[in-house]
């Protein structure tokens, strides 16, 4: 019950931090010198023309009218409407959403999955040629460019050995599935059409390891530190010295342990990778958040910056309550 | 860590490694698995033509409103799904052809345009293209007011003597008036009623297409592609592609590298440094014609030094104009040797332009009373193409005769903000537009507009302004084009912008395209002639 009240409270404090966070953002976005009127009416509008622009679009008030507008409005659910492709911003947000989604969890999985192993080995086997092997793949895991790591790729898998597609989400000369969801994988599987589950596969699997790969090495590096540091704890030596198999310590006693440092990694990894994908979204165009923020920021599409940026704040925000959720379950004295 | 949790994570690694193995393994081109529907089958390379063409886009396109767009990308998508009153001939540079038009006409004055419209042309609904959708058009752009309505303030009236006629009055002579109107699709009225909120439809065309063109949309996933397919029972002649897919590219070395590979038919937007190595890649042809696409330097004429004709001057006779040519554009353009552009309609060589002679602008310079020179700040930003380049060798260039440059790159909105305020020393720059003189002409040298709208120098010279709107209001293209060189003569001496280079119109494409017919008018490509 005092669990269930603690996480109510922090889900009401999600409220303040949203609206700190639309004043934030709106204040910075409408500090960047530009006029979007001007953005959409293009260079030899007269006065007239912009200033018919601008009250069609409630940007001849003062700033602090357009704020409690844009907030008022927010809370009837309505996101506004997009200065450049004049549709709702909630449309352009649902088609980009799931896209991003898809990526960052198909990034997390691969990485998740790949760095635990590689830090347990690389702390058990410390020292060895082994560590020393993930210890250098990590450390280019977090420094490679994006950019350049991905096309690097592209150039391998796509021009030279022909295995993968060179980018967007599917093919487009080819109708995808139905869209329920907005997850092309999920709803190859609902249309039934394997072949598409597969073309929506390869065509993720590229930007999903250039994303997830600097994660991995991160969450790697992690693992790693955190089992050395239990490993070399009082009770592990105990476990040991009872004569218990090396498996069941690393297993049994130290892993649960070295996770809970992990986890904070983790949970700020996959935020980042849903907020953070901007760049891999770029070379590999793949039509998700990133690249809508992008372009709403070269052309000054201000309710798009402001819906592109609640999302990701409260991305944040509810996966770090899930971190806190696992801490407790991982560890006790934090219930 | 529970055996549950392990199992999961070792077994979670397997699936992932495994279907990325499976992924890898299933080769390119190959059709599905048994079961699939027959949509997701790839195309087969090598196989006789599906009708389907691919065209790679650097963006993805705006709205789709020909009332309202100004967005080259949207101008590509639409272009061949609309019908113009107008169009530039292809294979030209400034004739104009009637499409919708049978003939047009002028009156004595210059301020009445009269168009005949053919009979038998179609919306797709089956409705005729008569004049009350040329008026419906033209005049619910202006009442909405954004994007290219501030090119036709001058309509004063539009009159639809009957179906097949329509003439536009206009406020004052407008001797390029046809030439407007090569950018402006005839929509279908009947999209009133999608009406909402008072938009004339704008709200439903930014995502829709309503016209009586050969093709249609088909689908559109922003940032992702757009398709248009040919209109079923086409009133005119059936376009030979059925299918034209533009898929969006957001890195442009991707864009280059799809159609290196051949998954491209043609590829819009290459940056001009990767298009150089475009030209001698096999499999692959590059359009190159004479484009109307010009890069130059905006000088504050209100600011000082470069307040100073002799500055001024001294730093265009300073520039390389060579080696921004050979260096950047490896000879695919021509020096602006003046605002009047080359192959522009009655575009003849001046007799006079700037070519590099230091010892003229050091002298220049001392003249002005800067013998050793002064600083300024030039800015640029990245969507100028070549800007970043053509900045630095303007930089090397300006040290020789002791000017120092000071580089800022700055965010596109605020360089145009700063341009518009005259709140710069120097900007680089960059025009796309049709062959009229007009466009580089008037709008980048009348007084009457500083700041975006055009004059970006803030240029004034009283004679210049009377010839040039004397120009513009001349019917008789001969003495328009004698007035312009004169204004011309006088531009040169004022030097307000360095100019600097006219780049051609390069697209690259597969050699296995056929029927391209390069269309002057920037960001058109005509679909329905072309083949593979």
């Amino acid at each position: 019950m005092k669990r269930l009240r603690y996480f109510a409270w922090r889900l009401l404090a999600l409220i303040p931090i949203l609206a700190g966070v639309t004043l934030v953002t709106f204040l910075i976005s409408h500090a960047i010198k530009g006029d979007p009127a001007r953005v959409l009416a293009g260079d030899m509008a007269d006065e007239a023309t912009l200033a018919s622009i601008r009250r069609q679009f409630n940007l001849d008030k003062p700033l602090p009218i357009q704020y409690l507008t844009y907030v008022s409005n927010l809370a009837h659910g309505n996101l506004g409407m997009s200065y450049q492709s004049r549709r709702p911003v909630a449309e352009s947000i649902r088609a980009a959403l799931p896209a991003t989604i898809e990526l960052a969890l198909t990034a997390t999985l691969f990485g998740t999955a790949v760095a635990i192993p590689l830090g347990i080995v690389a702390a058990v086997k410390r020292n060895s040629t082994v560590d020393h092997i993930i210890r250098v793949g990590s450390v280019g895991g977090v420094s490679l460019p994006v950019f350049w790591f991905g096309l690097v790729l592209l150039v391998l898998f796509y021009r030279q050995l022909g295995w993968l597609p060179a980018g967007g989400r599917y093919d487009p000369r080819l109708v995808p599935p139905a869209d329920h969801t907005g997850f092309l994988l999920l709803d190859s599987l609902l249309a039934g059409d394997p072949g598409a589950f597969w073309l929506g596969l390869k065509h993720l699997v590229l930007p999903a390891f250039v994303l997830g790969y600097g994660y991995m090495a991160l969450v790697a590096r992690m693992v790693r530190s955190s089992m050395l540091e239990v490993l070399s704890q009082d009770y592990i030596r105990t476990a040991r010295s009872k004569g218990l198999r090396d498996g069941r310590v690393v297993y049994g006693h130290a892993l649960r342990n070295a996770m809970i440092p992990t986890l904070t990694v983790v949970g700020m990894g996959v935020a980042n990778l849903l907020g953070g994908a901007v760049l891999t979204e770029s070379v590999f165009g793949w039509p998700g958040l990133g690249k809508l923020s992008v372009d709403a920021t070269l052309s000054l599409d201000y309710p798009v910056i402001m819906a592109v940026t609640l999302i990701i704040t409260t991305a944040y925000v509810l996966v770090n309550l899930v971190v806190d959720v696992l801490y407790g379950i991982l560890n006790p004295q934090v219930r | 860590m529970s055996r549950f949790a392990k199992w999961g994570v070792w077994s979670l690694s397997a699936v992932l490694f495994a279907s990325v193995l499976s992924a890898c393994a299933q080769p390119k081109g190959s059709s599905t698995a048994p079961g699939a529907s027959g949509p997701s089958t790839q195309p087969t390379p090598g196989a006789a033509w599906d009708g389907t063409l691919t065209i790679g886009l650097p963006a993805n396109p705006t709205s789709l409103d020909p009332r309202v767009t100004l967005d080259g990308i949207a101008k590509t998508i639409y272009y061949n799904a609309y019908e113009y009153l107008v169009v530039v001939k292809p294979g030209t540079s400034a004739d104009l052809v009637g499409d919708l038009a049978d003939s047009f006409s002028a009156s004595a004055d210059g301020k009445q345009w009269t168009f005949k419209l053919k009979s038998g042309h179609k919306f797709w609904d089956g409705t005729p293209v008569d004049s009350g959708a040329v008026k419906f058009t033209f005049d619910s752009m202006l009442k909405i007011n954004q994007g290219p309505a501030s090119d036709f303030r001058t309509i004063k009236e539009i009159q639809t003597p009957d179906a097949q006629t329509v003439t536009f009055v206009l406020t004052e002579p407008f001797s390029i008036f046809p030439n407007l109107l090569t950018d402006i699709g005839i929509i279908n009225p009947k999209v009133m009623e999608k009406e909402k909120g008072g938009d004339y439809g704008s709200g439903y065309l930014a995502q829709n297409l309503m016209g009586s063109g050969p093709y249609r949309l088909a689908d559109w996933k922003p940032n992702q592609s757009v398709v248009l397919e040919a209109v079923p029972d086409y009133w005119g002649t059936q376009p030979k592609a059925k299918k034209v897919v533009f898929p969006i590219f957001t890195e442009l070395s991707n864009l280059r590298l799809q159609l290196e590979k051949g998954d491209l038919d043609i590829a819009w937007g290459i940056p001009t440094d990767q298009m150089m190595s475009m030209f001698n890649k096999p499999g692959i042809k590059v359009q190159d014609n004479v484009g109307f696409d010009f890069i130059y330097v905006y000088l504050n004429n209100l600011k000082k030094p470069l307040d100073s004709v002799k500055v001024r001057q001294a730093l265009s006779y300073a520039t390389d104009y060579d080696s921004i040519l050979n260096d950047l554009l490896q000879g695919h353009g021509k020096q602006l040797k003046g605002p009047y552009a080359f192959a522009a309609e009655g575009y003849k060589e001046p007799t006079f332009y700037y070519k590099r002679d230091l010892a003229k602008a050091k002298q220049l310079l001392a003249d002005a009373g800067y013998p050793n020179g002064f600083t300024f700040t030039l800015l640029y930003a990245s969507p100028t193409v070549g800007a970043a380049q053509a900045a630095q060798v303007l930089q090397a260039n300006f040290a020789e005769i002791g000017v120092k440059v000071q580089l800022q790159e700055i965010a596109e909105a605020t360089r145009r903000d700063r341009v518009d305020k005259g709140d710069f020393e120097a900007s680089m720059g960059q025009w796309v537009k049709t062959a009229q003189p007009y466009w580089t002409m008037n709008v980048w040298h009348d007084s009457s507009r500083f700041g975006l709208a055009g004059d970006r120098s803030f240029y004034k010279n009283p004679q210049v302004d009377d010839l040039l709107r004397k120009a513009v209001a001349e019917m008789d293209a001969t003495k328009r084009a004698d007035t312009y060189r004169q204004a011309q003569d006088l531009i040169m001496q004022d030097a307000p912008y360095i100019y600097l280079y006219q780049r051609n119109s390069m697209l690259p494409m597969r050699d296995s395209v056929k029927g391209y017919l390069y269309n002057p008018v920037p960001y058109r490509i005509n679909l329905p002639d072309l083949s593979k």
